[in-house]
C-alpha cells in the first residue's frame, strides 16, 4: 500500500500545492532578481559570468553548459544553503568534509597525508639550491595544525604523522641546511594557553609565527622581537578551513596581529612595480580572506626596506605561513627579499642573491606545504 | 536537462508548469511536445532531429501496422519496418563502438571506433515507440492520427530520459483526455519531493562514500572497505534510479497522467526471482510482453524456457550498456532465475525470512559488483578484495574511519530501503488525520524539497546513473 493511496481533503492538498508553488517561486524570483556577484568570499573564487547568447553556441549545446554553471553559482542563498549542508553532513556523522574534520573546541583539522615521494623530492631541490649558493641558509620547518593539536582530533579519526614526516626531512636535509623545527615552540605554546594557530584557517596566528620567529632568532644569537611590537584585533575571522567546511556552528577566530610603529618599513612588489608602506594591506580587514592582509598575499618577488639599523640582508623562500613572521624580522634585518616560488618562474634566485649581495637565506615552509607544492622544481 | 539541476527546477520546471496551466486544453499537447523538446534539446541540441525522426516513423509504421484497416501482411511489413528502425537505432548509436572494438581484438583488425556520443534517453524512447507499434499490430490500441499526440507520448519529459518506460495502451485515453486535479498536484509534488530527496540527498550522499573508496590508495584499503562500497553502489543505484522513477512520476501526476510504478521496494525480496518482479518493473514487463511471450515463454517445455529466460535476461543485461560486463550481469541473474524456478524454490518457500533475504540480497549484491566495473580488471580486482584474495587485511583504522562516517546514512538508507517509513506515514494519518495532512506531510515535504536544494547547490555536479543506458 503506497502512501498516495491516502484519501486527502482538498484543504490538504492546497496546501502541498501551495508548498510546492512557494517553494519554486521562492528559489526561482530569488536568483532572477538578486544581484549577481562576481567573486565568491566564501569559496574563494571568480563566479561564472552572464552567459551570452548566439545561436552558435545554442546548437553547439555550449549555451547550456554556460547557464547550468552561471545557475549553479549563483542559485539564492547558495552561501546559507552549503552551510545548512555542511551542518546536515556534521550531524549525520560526517566528521571529515573536503579533508577537514571538526574538531574538539571548535577546531578544523586538515588531514594529513603523506606523498612521501614528492616530499623527499622538494628536500632534494632545497638541499641543491643551498649547495649551490655560497651563503648561511636556514629552514624553519613549520608543523600543521592537525600535528599539534593531534588531540583533539574526533574518535575514529585517521591522519599520517607529520612527526615522522618532519623526521624524513630532517634525515633528507643537507648539511648546508640548519634546521630549525617549529613543533616544540608551538606545542609549548599551546601549552600555556595560547592559540598557536587558528581553528577555521589552515594558518599558524600572529602569536604561534612570533613564538617561533623569536626562538629562531636566539638560536641564531639574535636578539628576540621587542616589546615594541604591539598587537591589535580587527574582528571575527572565517579562514579557509571554514570555507571547506562551512557548517553553522563554527566559531569564528579572531584575527589579531603585531605591529611595530617604531620601525617602519617600505615594501616594493618588484613584479607588479608598485610600493606600500608598511606589511599590513588594511584593505583586507573588512573581507573574509583576513590572512592576506598580510601584503596582500602571496607575490612572486617583494623587497621590503626597514627603519632597521643593523645593515643586515636576508632572503626569504617561503609558503603563505612566513607571511605572518616576516614582518618580525623587521627589527634585524634592514633589507628583506620576499620569493615565493608558486610565482616566481623562470627567475633564478641565486642569481638575486648575488645581484643584491644578500647575507643569508631563510626558508619558512609548513609541512603540508613540502609534502604537496610542485613548485620547488623552479628552485635555482 | 537533469531533474536535479538548479536550471530544471528553477527555470525549466517553473516556466512550464505554469504556462501549462494557463494554455487552453486544446493546446496543452502540443505544448508539452514543444516543452519536451526543449527538454532534450537542452545539452543534446544535435539529437533533437534523431528524435524527432524516430517518432515520424513510430507514427507512419503505426497507422499501416493496423490489420483491420490495411490488411495482416502491410501491417506485419510495417511492424517489422519499426523493429529493424529502432534495433537498428540502438545498434547504431549504442553499440557501434562495442561491436568494432570485438571485431578488432577478435579478428586482429584495426577499425576505426564510429566514436558516437549516446543519444540520451534512447534506449528508453526506442522501447517506447516499439511497444507502441507492436500494440497497434496485436489490435490492442488503435492508431494514433494526430502526430502531436504520438509525438507527446514518445517525447513526454517526466519520463523521457530515464523511465519508467511508459506504455501507449497504459496512457492512450490521458493522452486525448485528462484532468489535472488539484488532488493529482497535490500527490504529484509529494511524490517529486521524495524523489529529489532519494536522490540529491540520499544518493548522491552514499555516492560519495563509493567514490572515497574507489579513489583511495590500495594500501588503504581492507577487505570490509570492499563490501561497504559494494553496499555503497547497491544503495546509490537503488535510490538514484528509483529517486528518478518518483520524480518522473511525480512530474506526471501533475501535469495529469497516471504512470505506473516501476520499483516495489525491491531490496525486501527473498529471492532473486521476487527482486525482478520489484526492480525495474516497467523494463521486466517490456521484455516480458515482447521478447519472452512471443519467444513462447513457458509453454513450450522446460528446455525452451529456460533457453528463454536466458536470451531475455542477456538483452535486459546487454541493454543497460555496451559492454560485455552488463552482459555478464544479465547472465548471472537469467542462471540464477532458472536455478532458483527448478532447484531452489521448495527450499526458499519453507526457510525462515531472515535466511532467505540474507540469500537474496548476498546474489543482488554480488550482481551490482559485476553491473558497476566496466573495466574487467576492476572487476576482478574488486571481486578478490571482496573475498579475501586481493592480499588485504579483513579490517584497518581507515575502514572503521569510512564506516563511521557513513554509519547514520547507511541506517537511513536501510530503512529507506523498506516500506517501513510509508507504513509509518499511513499510521500517523489514521491517528491524526487531519494534522497529518495539513501540516505534517506538507511540513515534511518543503524540509526535503529545501534541504534538497541546499545539497544540489553545494554539491559537486552529479547526474542521473541511468542516463548513460
Amino acid at each position: 500500500m503506497k502512501l498516495e493511496d491516502i484519501k486527502r481533503s482538498r484543504a490538504a492538498c492546497a496546501v502541498m500545492a501551495a508548498v510546492f508553488t512557494v517553494f519554486l517561486a521562492f528559489f526561482t524570483l530569488g536568483t532572477l532578481l538578486q544581484q549577481p556577484k562576481d567573486f565568491s568570499e566564501m569559496e574563494n573564487r571568480t563566479l561564472a559570468k552572464k552567459p551570452e547568447l548566439s545561436s552558435e553556441k545554442l546548437l553547439s549545446g555550449e549555451l547550456d553548459e554556460d547557464v547550468e554553471e552561471y545557475m549553479s553559482d549563483h542559485v539564492f542563498l547558495k552561501d546559507a544553503m552549503m552551510c545548512f549542508r555542511t551542518t546536515c553532513d556534521y550531524f549525520s556523522g560526517k566528521t571529515l568534509q573536503n579533508g577537514v574534520y571538526f574538531s574538539k573546541d571548535g577546531y578544523l583539522l586538515q588531514r594529513f597525508a603523506e606523498d612521501e615521494a614528492n616530499l623527499l623530492k622538494n628536500v632534494s631541490y632545497l638541499n641543491d639550491f643551498a649547495e649551490k649558493i655560497n651563503v648561511p641558509t636556514d629552514l624553519i620547518l613549520a608543523p600543521n595544525s592537525v600535528c599539534v593539536n593531534k588531540d583533539k582530533l574526533p574518535a575514529f579519526a585517521c591522519t599520517d604523522d607529520q612527526r615522522e614526516a618532519a623526521e624524513k626531512i630532517r634525515a633528507q636535509l643537507s648539511s648546508k641546511i640548519n634546521l630549525f623545527d617549529a613543533y616544540e615552540t608551538l606545542t609549548a605554546l599551546q601549552a600555556q594557553g595560547i592559540q598557536a594557530y587558528y581553528r577555521t584557517d589552515h594558518h599558524w596566528t600572529a602569536s604561534g609565527a612570533r613564538a617561533v620567529c623569536d626562538n629562531w632568532l636566539i638560536s641564531q644569537g639574535l636578539s628576540p622581537t621587542s616589546a615594541d611590537f604591539i598587537p591589535d584585533t580587527v574582528g571575527d575571522f572565517y579562514g579557509t578551513l571554514y570555507s571547506k567546511a562551512p557548517a553553522a556552528f563554527v566559531k569564528p577566530d579572531e584575527f589579531s596581529f603585531f605591529e611595530n610603529k617604531n620601525i617602519g618599513c617600505t615594501v616594493e612588489y618588484l613584479n607588479e612595480g608598485k610600493t606600500a608602506d608598511g606589511c599590513m594591506d588594511e584593505s583586507f580587514f573588512d573581507k573574509k580572506d583576513k590572512y592576506a592582509s598580510y601584503f596582500g598575499g602571496n607575490f612572486a618577488k617583494i623587497k621590503i626596506t626597514s627603519g632597521s639599523k643593523s645593515g643586515k640582508s636576508i632572503l626569504v623562500l617561503k609558503d603563505s605561513y612566513a607571511n605572518s613572521l616576516i614582518p618580525l624580522l623587521t627589527e634585524q634585518f634592514s633589507e628583506i627579499y620576499v620569493v615565493d616560488l608558486r610565482y616566481l618562474h623562470f627567475e633564478s634566485v641565486s642569481d638575486i642573491i648575488q645581484q643584491n649581495n644578500i647575507e643569508r637565506v631563510l626558508m619558512v615552509y609548513n609541512i603540508d606545504f613540502i609534502n604537496e607544492d610542485k613548485n620547488f622544481i623552479w628552485l635555482e | 536537462m537533469v531533474f536535479s539541476s538548479t536550471v530544471f527546477l528553477f527555470a525549466f520546471l517553473p516556466a512550464v508548469l505554469a504556462l501549462y496551466f494557463i494554455v487552453p486544453a486544446g493546446v496543452k499537447n502540443i505544448f508539452l511536445f514543444i516543452a519536451s523538446l526543449i527538454f532534450y534539446a537542452w545539452g543534446e541540441p544535435k539529437y533533437v532531429w534523431l528524435m524527432l525522426a524516430s517518432i515520424t516513423a513510430a507514427y507512419v509504421t503505426g497507422i499501416f501496422a493496423d490489420k483491420e484497416k490495411y490488411g495482416k501482411k502491410t501491417a506485419l511489413i510495417s511492424t517489422a519496418a519499426a523493429v529493424v528502425w529502432n534495433i537498428a537505432l540502438l545498434l547504431y548509436f549504442k553499440y557501434s563502438d562495442f561491436f568494432v572494438l570485438n571485431a578488432n581484438s577478435l579478428f586482429s583488425l584495426s577499425l576505426k571506433l564510429p566514436g558516437l556520443a549516446l543519444p540520451i534517453g534512447i534506449s528508453f524512447y526506442s522501447f517506447q515507440s516499439l511497444s507502441y507499434v507492436i500494440d497497434v499490430y496485436r489490435g490492442e490500441v488503435k492508431p494514433q492520427k494526430n502526430f502531436i499526440t504520438l509525438g507527446t507520448y514518445v517525447a513526454l519529459f517526466p519520463q523521457l530520459i530515464a523511465g519508467p518506460i511508459v506504455r501507449y495502451q497504459d496512457i492512450e485515453e490521458q493522452l486525448s483526455k485528462r484532468t489535472a486535479t488539484l488532488e493529482k498536484f497535490a500527490s504529484g509534488v509529494k511524490r517529486f519531493s521524495v524523489g529529489l530527496a532519494k536522490k540529491a540527498i540520499l544518493a548522491n550522499g552514499i555516492y560519495a562514500l563509493f567514490q572515497e573508496i574507489q579513489s583511495a590508495d590500495p594500501s588503504s584499503l581492507s577487505v570490509g572497505a570492499a563490501w561497504l562500497s559494494a553496499a555503497a553502489f547497491t544503495f546509490q543505484i537503488y535510490f538514484d534510479f528509483s529517486g528518478y522513477s518518483d520524480m518522473a512520476i511525480g512530474l506526471g501526476k501533475m501535469l495529469g497522467f497516471e504512470f505506473l510504478e516501476n520499483f516495489n521496494y525491491p531490496y525486501v525480496s527473498r529471492s532473486v526471482t521476487e527482486f525482478w518482479r520489484r526492480w525495474h518493473m516497467s523494463l521486466s514487463s517490456w521484455f516480458r510482453d515482447y521478447v519472452y511471450i512471443p519467444l513462447g515463454g513457458n509453454r513450450k517445455g522446460r528446455l525452451r524456457q529456460c533457453a528463454n529466460i536466458m536470451i531475455v535476461w542477456f538483452l535486459t543485461g546487454f541493454w543497460h550498456g555496451a559492454n560485455w560486463n552488463f552482459a555478464m550481469w544479465g547472465v548471472y541473474f537469467g542462471v540464477l532465475l532458472i536455478v532458483e524456478k527448478f532447484l531452489l524454490k521448495k527450499y526458499l518457500d519453507k526457510l525462515p525470512a531472515f535466511i532467505t533475504h540474507v540469500y537474496a540480497l548476498f546474489f543482488i549484491v554480488i550482481g551490482w559488483g559485476i553491473f558497476a566495473y566496466e573495466d574487467s580488471a576492476q572487476l576482478a580486482q574488486n571481486f578478490k578484495n571482496m573475498f579475501g584474495l586481493g592480499g588485504l587485511p579483513l579490517w584497518n583504522a581507515q575502514t572503521t574511519l569510512w564506516l563511521m562516517q557513513y554509519l547514520p546514512l547507511l541506517v537511513i538508507l536501510a530503512f529507506g530501503s523498506a516500506p517501513t517509513l510509508s507504513r509509518f506515514g499511513k499510521l500517523l494519518n489514521e491517528k491524526y488525520g487531519g494534522l497529518y495532512q495539513l501540516v505534517i506531510e506538507p511540513l515534511t515535504c518543503a524540509v526535503l524539497l529545501f534541504a534538497s536544494t541546499a545539497f544540489i547547490s553545494s554539491g559537486a555536479f552529479n547526474p542521473f546513473m541511468y542516463f548513460r543506458f
